[in-house]
């Protein structure tokens, strides 16, 4: 049952990372055991990046920034420290920062999906949707199994974008690759009525039922039947 | 006959290279994904080789075979047409030899059909992978205390196998610590921090445990479809659980995870709901609610959902304490906002003592459960380590920093939870009663002067109910009286020009 989310910057930057994790209890009892490690091995990138993302889970942006300068300074134009910048800048709600930090990491890593994905959500963020749904359709083309979060994500962002056709389309693609489930079947049903095709919409409904009490089933077919007396 | 002395070892290495080489087992063989009519039946092998389970409700005569001619050091092979909780006796191996097995320490236990009423017992364990001999203890404690009653699931809380979820770890955290559990009874898992390599939070399918777990998609074993192994229901009997992703899934209210979980809480009528996951909503343990946006965004997000869909208990890891809470809810900031005023449901902490002081709730059992009645959250992060924090999150009941594990035992409405130490001792324990299943009861019913009719309705409890009438029988029945849920004395008079009028009380 493998499913492979076909990651080239991912996981040999977490491996790495994570093979100097060893604290876990709080954040400051490990930011404390990463600092003493840090002392005895100063010229360990690896280890400077780490400790940056532990002060960014801390909420601690300086540290974590300072701490990515020092990985840069010693281990230069690596995915890894792009990525954990995008993450930081991200976390700032820095959305045009995470992008050119993203961009970054995709120039030397142009398939990493984590920064396919904190760049679409920067550009959304920044209402730039057009390049969101592109640099989501990149995660798409190089996952195997793609997860309902992104489907979901991608089609509200069409959806927005007055695009309803594509947003019911890669909803169904996701059903289709995933199952039929109400995390991408309801949106769905939303669409249709957003988009007015009150059949299709009953429809979805009467496909969906089993995701739904018998109350709230009459009651969103109610709905959406008044709904489409009033068009 | 005289043999050259050459020719000895000659003939034993021509039957050494002659002679098949079997492959050994390394892991397993653990069960997976059991539903009413399937089980998956896991294995590893040193080299790659088909797969055969042979099966069968006697233990000395099985007489079922499942082939699998695909080559693989990885073995799974799912068993289908069932019967509902039967006892199956099994082996495992290949066409040319058998690896494990048969005896009657090689058995499952197919799931009861949803909504079947018997007993039950489930394991929690969390943050249990140290692969040391605090975990090893509280396994222990945990066997001599079960002794050889049968254990229809357990629940891994995540952080299952330190500290970075690597297949190795998993070896040595979990397959090689509970062989027993694994080969006769279905491991549930969620995801926690350590089984996602720490600092890597990516919502993606490529860590280990993936690979590791067959988990439901699809509904399979009950809930709703998922379409990810990262969030995930099944039934077991009375039981419905959920799993959620609380380390990588989206958080957010209309998220797929929230999505999903309020479609999988609307449609089961199950007796019991628990849900499980890593972070903890509510903790001063090694981990701070207050503090991490993780734990806090689940508790803002999540808990309205599970307590307006019923959810009796919720289990959680990552804290390295034991930290159980009052029967709460509506209670989502930070701790100094809680107030038992108002967040308690029920005072006490739900220890039954000749038949006083167990939590109650309404039952479920057939019909939608009843919302927002209480839960209670239980954080059992020290099944392989109790580290630091001050445990005094005040929605708690009973915290301590002491290993051990979790032991629920659902009797059709009765359901007992005790806290195990690695010791063997039961630091704590609580009881729910899941009540009012009784239907609704017209009584004491009084000739009124003009033809009316007063009586009193014994209502469900917690539900609503319908008085309606008719004067005739077979049809028009209309509601006189709708949505009331407590006992109730009703004065009609008789519709006009009826000679007789019919009363009865349903539910809606």
């Amino acid at each position: 049952m493998l499913r492979r989310f076909q990651s080239i910057i991912v996981l040999p930057f977490t491996a790495a990372v994570s093979l100097l994790a060893h604290a876990h209890g709080d954040l400051d009892v490990r930011i404390a055991t990463l600092t003493a490690q840090l002392a005895q091995n100063p010229t360990n990138a690896l280890l400077w990046l780490q400790s940056a993302d532990l002060h960014r889970q801390h909420g601690e942006t300086t540290a974590a920034l300072a701490e990515i300068n020092q990985a840069n300074k010693l281990k230069p134009h690596w995915a890894a420290t792009e990525l954990q910048l995008a993450r930081i800048r991200w976390d700032e709600k820095n959305f045009r920062a995470t992008i050119a930090a993203a961009t970054a990491c995709l120039a030397i890593e142009p398939s990493a999906p984590d920064a396919l994905v904190l760049r679409a959500r920067s550009h959304a963020a920044l209402g730039q949707l057009t390049n969101a749904v592109t640099d989501l359709d990149a995660v798409f083309a190089t996952a195997a199994v793609p997860l309902p979060d992104l489907y979901l994500e991608r089609a509200r962002w069409q959806a927005t974008l007055g695009k309803l056709d594509d947003a019911l389309r890669g909803l169904d693609d996701g059903m289709k690759r995933l199952g039929h489930t109400p995390s991408l079947a309801l949106p769905a049903i939303d669409f249709e009525r957003q988009r007015g095709t009150f059949t299709a919409a009953l429809e979805r409904l009467d496909k969906a039922r089993n995701f739904f009490d018998a109350k709230s089933f009459a009651r969103l077919r109610e709905e959406i039947l008044a709904q489409a007396k009033t068009k | 006959m005289n043999i050259p002395p050459l020719v000895c070892p000659l003939v034993f290495a021509a039957l050494l290279l002659a002679s098949p080489v079997f492959a050994a087992l390394n892991r397993g063989p653990y069960l997976q994904l059991s539903t009413p009519r399937s089980i998956v039946i896991r294995w590893r092998t040193d080299t790659a080789e088909n797969s055969r389970v042979i099966y069968g409700t006697n233990s000395s005569a099985l007489n079922l075979t499942n082939n699998d001619a695909t080559t693989t050091t990885n073995h799974i092979v799912t068993l289908t047409s069932l019967s509902p909780d039967t006892k199956y006796f099994y082996s495992i191996g290949s066409s040319a030899a058998t690896l494990a097995g048969p005896s009657t320490n090689h058995f499952f236990l197919t799931h009861p059909l949803p909504g079947t009423i018997k007993p039950l017992r489930v394991w929690v364990i969390g943050d249990a992978g140290t692969a040391n001999a605090n975990q090893i203890a509280v396994r222990n404690a945990f066997e001599t205390f079960n002794v050889t009653n049968t254990l229809h699931a357990w629940l891994q809380l995540g952080d299952n196998a330190y500290q970075n979820g690597l297949d190795t770890e998993y070896q040595t955290g979990v397959f090689n610590i509970y062989t027993n559990e694994l080969r006769n009874s279905v491991t549930w898992p969620t995801l926690g921090n350590h089984d996602t390599q720490q600092t890597n939070y990516s919502f993606v399918d490529t860590y280990p445990y993936f690979e590791i777990f067959t988990l439901p998609t699809a509904g399979e074993a009950g809930g709703v479809t998922s379409g990810t192994e990262h969030w995930y229901s099944f039934d077991l009997g009375m039981v419905h659980f959920i799993c959620l992703d609380s380390m990588t899934a989206d958080r957010a209210t209309n998220g797929a995870m929230a999505i999903w979980l309020r479609s999988d809480l609307a449609v089961t009528t199950n007796r019991w709901l628990i849900a499980f996951w890593h972070h903890p909503p509510y903790s001063k343990g090694s981990h701070d609610s207050d503090a991490e946006p993780q734990l806090g965004s689940v508790r803002t997000n999540f808990l309205p959902i599970l307590e307006a869909g019923g959810v009796d208990l919720v289990f959680c890891g990552h804290s390295h304490a034991y930290e159980r809470s009052k029967l709460l809810n509506g209670h989502y900031g930070i701790s100094s906002t809680f107030n038992a005023a108002t967040h308690v449901i029920q005072t006490g902490g739900g220890r039954d003592t000749n038949g006083v002081g167990a939590y109650r709730k309404p039952d479920g059992l057939g019909e939608k459960p009843v919302g927002n009645r209480g839960t209670i959250y239980t954080v059992a992060g020290s099944s392989g380590q109790a580290t630091s924090g001050t445990v005094n999150h005040p929605a708690m009941f009973y915290s301590a920093l002491s290993l051990g594990s979790v032991v629920l035992d659902f009797y059709s409405n009765r359901l007992d939870a005790i806290f195990l130490r690695e010791t063997g001792a039961m630091n704590d324990s609580f009881t729910i009663i899941k009540e009012g299943t009784q239907p609704p009861v017209l009584t004491n019913f009084v000739g009124l002067p003009g033809g009316g009719m007063k009586f009193t309705v014994l209502a469900r409890p917690y539900r609503t109910n319908i008085v309606e009438a008719t004067t005739n029988l077979s049809s028009g029945w209309s509601a006189l009286q709708t949505n009331f849920s407590t006992n109730t004395t009703f004065n009609f008079t008789n519709a006009s020009g009826a000679d007789k009028t019919f009363y009865r009380v349903r539910k809606p």
